[in-house]
């Protein structure tokens, strides 16, 4: 597969680390049933055919943590994302809503 | 401990020893220069501070940090965008000096430095030959037209990780790697350059790191 | 029309019988000589192995790989199932090489395979009249009982009888490399189509790569007598080929074939830079692989012939129609003296016409269908028999073909005395790189084959690769296709005028099997007839990929490129289903074979991956170091000296040393991190266990990690240089890892915190200096205005100092060996500088060197853990650790490793443990069990992680996890290791062996 890394340019999937689903958030450790929702989050996982939002790490180049839109069944990748970018995105939508 | 003269190693010493090897080609295909005389520092914008740190740069050394994966130089001082808000600071000849003390200074509380003149083996490669060469290993299109001067890469050679830049139109590629991976470098190097010969060049750099060193003390950090 | 005899010797050794006294794309002023079979011939520069065995006469090129029949060339491309040899000798020896597409070279020496032993007579041939009880599924039926028999009987004998081909017997003394190439666009093949598509694409300023084969372009055009634009074919060629040539920006690949097809526009090709000649010149690659990047591809792969079954349709002589020709026009030799063409399209017509053309005699045509439209001006002429409606029954000859049996359409048989027969059962499309991303292909009833159904992502597919038979539409979609992907990619569109060439009509009715007495091979590779496809479907293998895996029909080196689809088709006739329905196998990368040796380019031996070799390396090997690989580092295991006797005295005298004066380690291989900003602090409490942001400026910290299911992930030292300045320090063999970890914390979870972090591991070469006489040893190195007494530097102190008159470096008073210790990390370049300071300046102490041995030697006397127990599925809990767990701050992994389950009573615990008879040796790995109890998995308690000979103690001991274990100091248990034969009586212990009351530490 070749990646379009948004501060790289297009490279070979060789040059990155996968980890996967960028949907999780990490729980709220001091919310109620902290333990359950670690253990979703630590553990569960779908395994979607289609699009899925996942989470690639450019090792070899930048070393930008980033969210890879990707279709798992025909490898289609529509969109590339700084994950810093999302977490900030999110971070200022909670804040606009809190 | 007086009586200790501090001889400092390259990383491709006894390795890259001037000559010409490989086919004996009417003119080598390849030139190489190993550079031992960059004082190298990892720059980090603190956060919020990136315009402040912008500013900073350009006071100081009269360059506009790059944002994407190039290099920006003046009198000898660079920079390259290695990524988001992090750039690889290089001066040349001043290994023995206190750039990165200096660059601390200047930049204190803007960026976070981090001194890296010892991390890395640094080669200077070009000749007829040199993106052939290269071919053989960087797996991105150094193609004119897609990869000109000024242009910043990091990526992997032979399974080992290294940052490329292409300083002139000649064109003159600077490829480094960690200093560690230096001999593993240089088995890729030397022979995917073989076919086409290569010479490698006496180091052009001032200051060729064999003296005693006699400069002031640096500070670790001045933070 | 051959050439007449030679008188002298040297012109007999190059008389060539078969060879045609002129034209062809040959090189005659340059003769090669070669030796097939230990017999010498002659052949020409452009010469194919094949075509000059034909040019010799050479008929049985192998023998069959289950019934041993003679076998000649059958083909003139990759897809040959017959003239497979082995080429070159010794250890460059290559087995399964493809004698139509090896190129001669002066001195080429090639063998036949699977013959025993000699070709001419092949004691294995018994086989053939032994089919009976060879059918399909023969192995699987016949070697399954007993078991016990197949390693030692049925498997080497089987392997006498089926092998195709030897390796070479020693290492391959040629070097192989990898290469990337990038372009706008790929075209694969350089046949009409590939060629217009090239041209088109490059005018319209495309960077075009162009991938062939063949070591000359021009596809069919070689091999057929066609005209365009008013000119042969080859020199028409040749000015398209001049003008590439011309191209900046156009890369012309020969010798490269692209075998596979990868996503987003990558491709894997292998070139052949010095198979066509004896050796590599010196220092150029035998082979190098490709990757190829490509915004847009166009396939012009051509197609291949195929033959039709029927009796005896195996023996030397037949050959593929399209074959004959290649060797007649390409290589002006003759495959026959008397040809018979037996086809069911109008192509077959060809061979026909140029073979008359090149003046052989042709005695007869078959053609299987009735109403055939129009004939060439020879047969209608009247000089060949031609036959229509009618079927060929049967092939005779065994060493070579004697005459064909034709029942015409009256039903009537004929023989016809002949030495040759052209087969053609009509051409299938080389569509396999289509379907590598998963492409399925369609059946075409016009021209009874299957065409590609979809193309891969940015790819067009052209010409008879899809399904366009005649040269203008080869010509036309081409061009077309070169046009459209240099648009794509965003150039001006420069059409050119198409060279005007015929349309010759290329009907064709399928027929695939004619039934018959005697074998029909459908898969001439491996020995597969149409009768085993029979008995397949009859035993219910009814799929295609069923089918594959029960006759091995399509399996090896052609993957099925001769009978895949004649066997598709005879199938879905059995099981009367389309062959839609049926299906196809899937086709997988490599589309050709390719070796091993170009896919580890100049990764093998010491370069199979990448050597990490800390700034000490050479001093190391001046010492004598004995090394070992960590990971990528080499490091150095022990010094041994002179009149040592083995391993274990020289660790133990080097533990002695360091416990009795000073020793020295290079230990650079820890990964060292930099982490600075105004919140370094917050964040190393996230990600350790334990609190940092309390941490005093100029000292250091011992740290756990979890991961976020709470088992350890890593453990260092991380220092504070200045408030806002951390220096961590991570194992040698998680480094790269917790960096990566470190950024997705800063990055993903909080990226709202002030922190930067990257790593200096390359800048700092780092020395453990330990050992009673450290300090001493270092006051001599530290420049003197820096006071190292026990008060001003004691254990955890991390400072800035300078050594050695002025250079900078970080002194940590840290021990891993419980030693009064310290690490001093100085810039790399002066690595080697130090160490020899260093050992300068301990020498009056009585310094040694000490390696990884006797580093694990210590840390184990002491009990300190390392990769051994945090190995994944340890908690600090386990560990011992769990005082490290802060219950101040929140920190990763922290919820999850409270889970009950995790502190449950059961979970097997870090101590130590002793021999009960000391001179007893201990095993890392036995499994603990308590004493009496049979040694199943229910008993198990737990398991030795670390052990070691303590020098200090006299005996050998232990670290390992144990059931409750710190309960059970003084009692004992077994520690069984039934791998190695081990099962030693042990006691439970405290693991720190050595001054556990710290005072050497804090000396």
């Amino acid at each position: 597969m070749r990646i379009i890394c948004p501060y790289c340019g297009e490279r070979g999937n060789e040059e990155f680390s996968y980890l996967g689903d960028a949907s999780l958030l990490r729980p709220d450790p001091a919310g109620a049933g902290a333990m359950h929702a670690f253990a979703d989050y630590v553990y569960l996982r779908d395994n979607p055919r289609g699009s899925h939002r996942e989470f690639w790490y450019h090792a070899a180049g930048c070393r930008s943590w980033l969210i890879v839109t990707r279709n798992t069944s025909t490898h289609d990748i529509t969109r590339v994302e700084f994950a810093c970018d999302v977490a900030a995105a999110r971070m200022a939508s909670f804040e606009d809503e809190g | 401990m007086a009586d200790l003269a501090l001889q400092a190693r390259t990383p491709l010493q006894d390795l890259a020893r001037p000559g010409r090897f490989g086919a004996a080609t009417a003119k080598p295909g390849l030139l190489i220069e190993e550079r031992t005389d960059l004082a190298l520092a990892t720059v980090m914008a603190r956060r919020g501070r990136e315009h402040d740190l912008n500013r900073a740069v350009a006071a100081a050394y009269g360059i506009d940090l790059p944002h994407g994966p190039h290099v920006a130089a003046k009198d000898g001082v660079s920079f390259a965008g290695i990524g988001v808000q992090r750039w690889l600071a290089a001066a040349e000849g001043l290994v023995e000096a206190d750039f990165v003390d200096r660059l601390r200074q200047r930049l204190a509380g803007l960026a976070s430095i981090a001194e890296q003149t010892d991390g890395w083996a640094v080669l200077r490669l070009r000749g007829d030959r040199v993106r052939d060469v290269l071919a053989k290993g960087i797996p991105i299109d150094l193609h004119p037209s897609r990869f000109a001067t000024g242009d910043v890469a990091l990526t992997v050679v032979a399974h080992i990780g290294v940052q490329i830049a292409q300083l002139d139109d000649r064109p003159t590629f600077q490829l480094m790697a960690f200093r560690s991976l230096a001999a593993s470098l240089w088995s890729w190097l030397s022979k995917s350059a073989a076919e086409f010969g290569y010479e490698i060049v006496p180091s052009g750099s001032p200051g060729r790191r064999t003296d005693r060193i006699t400069t002031t003390k640096r500070s670790i950090n001045s933070d | 029309m051959t050439q007449a005899p030679a008188s002298s010797a040297s012109e007999k050794r190059s008389f060539q019988p078969y060879r045609l006294p002129d034209g062809g794309l040959i090189d005659r002023s340059r003769p090669f000589r070669f030796r097939f079979d230990r017999q010498s011939y002659t052949g020409f520069a452009g010469d194919t192995l094949a075509s000059a065995l034909v040019a010799n006469g050479v008929r049985v090129v192998g023998r069959s790989f289950k019934y041993h029949r003679p076998r000649g060339i059958f083909t003139a491309g990759s897809e040959e199932p017959n003239a497979l040899v082995e080429l070159r000798q010794t250890n460059r020896r290559e087995p399964n090489t493809c004698a139509t597409t090896a190129e001669l070279f002066d001195g080429l020496v090639a063998t036949s395979q699977n013959r025993w032993p000699s070709l001419g007579f092949d004691a294995m041939a018994i086989n053939g009249r032994l089919s009976p009880l060879f059918p399909a599924g023969f192995y699987y039926k016949t070697f399954m009982w007993p078991s016990s028999f197949w390693e030692k009987f049925y498997e080497p004998a089987i392997r006498r009888s089926a092998g195709l081909g030897r390796a070479a017997p020693g290492d391959d003394p040629d070097e192989y490399e990898k290469a990337f190439a990038h372009c706008d666009v790929l075209v694969i093949g350089s046949g009409p189509a590939g060629l217009m598509a090239a041209v088109t694409a490059a005018r319209s300023g495309a960077r075009v790569i162009l991938a062939e084969d063949d070591f000359r372009l021009g596809g069919r055009l070689l091999a057929e007598r066609m005209v365009l634009d008013g000119r042969d074919a080859a020199s028409w060629v040749a000015l398209i080929e001049a003008e590439l040539e011309s191209m900046p920006d156009v890369r012309i690949m020969r010798r490269t074939s692209i075998f596979g097809v990868y996503d987003h526009g990558q491709y894997g090709a292998v070139e052949r830079v010095g198979d066509h000649l004896p050796e590599p010149p010196a220092h150029q690659p035998r082979q190098r692989f490709w990757k190829i990047v490509a915004k847009r591809a166009v396939l012009a792969a051509g197609a291949s012939e195929r033959p039709i079954a029927f009796a005896g349709n195996d023996r030397p002589g037949v050959m593929l129609a399209g074959a004959v020709r290649t060797y007649l026009n390409r290589f002006a030799a003759a495959p026959a003296m008397r040809l018979v063409v037996f086809t069911n399209n109008d192509d077959g017509w060809r061979t026909a016409a140029d073979a008359i053309n090149a003046g052989l005699p042709v005695e007869a045509v078959v053609d299987s269908r009735p109403d055939v439209r129009e004939l060439p001006a020879a047969a209608r002429s009247g000089t060949i028999r031609v036959f229509r409606g009618a079927q060929i029954v049967q092939a005779k000859g065994v060493r070579t073909l004697r005459a064909v049996e034709v029942i015409d359409a009256e039903g009537r048989a004929t023989s016809i005395a002949c030495d040759s027969l052209a087969v053609s059962g009509g051409w299938n499309p080389a569509l396999h790189l289509t379907c590598h991303l998963g492409g399925k292909p369609q059946w075409r009833d016009d021209i009874a084959a299957l065409v590609p159904k979809t193309a891969p992502p940015g790819m067009a597919i052209v010409g008879a690769a899809n399904g366009a038979m005649t040269l203008a539409d080869c010509l036309r979609t081409g061009a077309d296709a070169g046009v459209r992907a240099a648009v794509d990619c965003g150039f001006t569109a420069k059409t050119i005028a198409l060279p005007r060439a015929g349309d010759d009509s290329v009907a064709v009715t399928a027929l695939w099997l004619v039934q018959g007495k005697g074998k029909a091979f459908v898969d001439f590779q491996n020995d597969v007839t149409a009768a085993d496809i029979a008995l397949a479907v009859q035993e219910g293998f009814r799929s295609a990929e069923h089918l594959k895996r029960y006759t091995t029909l399509g399996m090896a080196t052609d993957q099925g490129k001769i009978g895949g689809v004649t066997g598709l088709a005879i199938l879905s006739e059995l099981v009367e289903r389309s062959i839609c329905e049926v299906g196809t196998t899937t086709y997988r990368p490599p589309y050709t074979p390719v070796s091993l040796g170009v896919l580890a380019g100049h990764h093998r031996g010491k370069d199979f991956r990448p050597t990490r070799l800390s700034p000490s390396h050479q001093w190391a090997l001046e010492r004598s170091a004995v090394m070992v690989e960590t990971g990528a580092w080499l490091r150095a295991q022990y010094y041994p000296q002179p009149g040592e006797s083995d391993w274990l005295e020289t660790v133990s005298r080097e533990v002695r040393t360091v416990r009795s004066a000073v020793g020295v380690c290079d230990v650079s291989t820890l990964g060292r991190i930099d982490v600075q900003g105004a919140d370094a602090g917050v964040f190393l409490d996230r990600v350790y266990t334990n609190a940092f942001s309390s941490l005093p400026v100029g000292k250091a910290r011992y740290g756990l990690m979890l991961r976020e299911d709470g088992f350890v992930m890593d453990d260092g030292t991380t220092s504070r240089l200045a408030a806002n300045h951390y220096f961590m320090t991570t194992t040698t063999a998680n480094a790269a890892k917790i960096m990566q970890h470190l950024e997705y914390c800063a990055q993903v979870l909080w990226s709202d915190l002030d922190v930067q972090m990257v790593s200096v591991s390359e800048q700092w070469v780092q020395f453990s200096i330990a050992g009673p006489r450290s300090r001493e040893t270092l006051r001599k190195l530290v420049d003197t205005q820096y006071d190292l007494s026990n008060e001003a530097f004691p254990h955890l102190a991390a400072r800035p100092v300078t050594i050695m008159g002025g250079l900078n470096a970080l002194l940590f008073r840290l021990s891993f060996s419980g030693e009064l210790a310290y690490e001093l990390a100085v810039p790399a370049r002066y690595g080697d500088a130090v160490i020899r300071g260093v050992m300068a300046a301990g020498e009056a102490f009585g310094i040694t060197p000490y390696g990884t041995e006797a580093l694990g030697v210590m840390r184990i006397e002491k009990g300190h853990v390392s990769t051994n127990e945090i190995n994944g599925q340890t908690t600090a809990h386990d560990l011992g650790a769990h005082r490290m767990l802060s219950t101040r701050k929140d920190f990763i992994g922290r919820i999850m490793a409270e889970r009950p389950a995790l502190r449950a009573p059961h979970r097997p615990v870090f101590v130590g443990f002793k021999p009960v008879d000391r001179a007893a040796r201990l095993n890392a790995g036995a499994h603990f069990l308590p004493l009496g109890a049979a040694a199943t998995a229910e008993n198990d308690q737990g398991y030795m992680t670390s052990v070691a000979f303590s020098p200090t103690l006299g005996h050998w001991i232990g670290l390992g996890l144990l059931q409750r274990g710190p309960q059970r100091f003084g009692e004992r248990v077994r520690a069984y290791d039934p791998v190695r034969g081990g099962d030693v009586e042990v006691e439970v212990c405290d693991p720190i062996f050595v001054d556990p009351e710290r005072v050497r530490l804090n000396g």
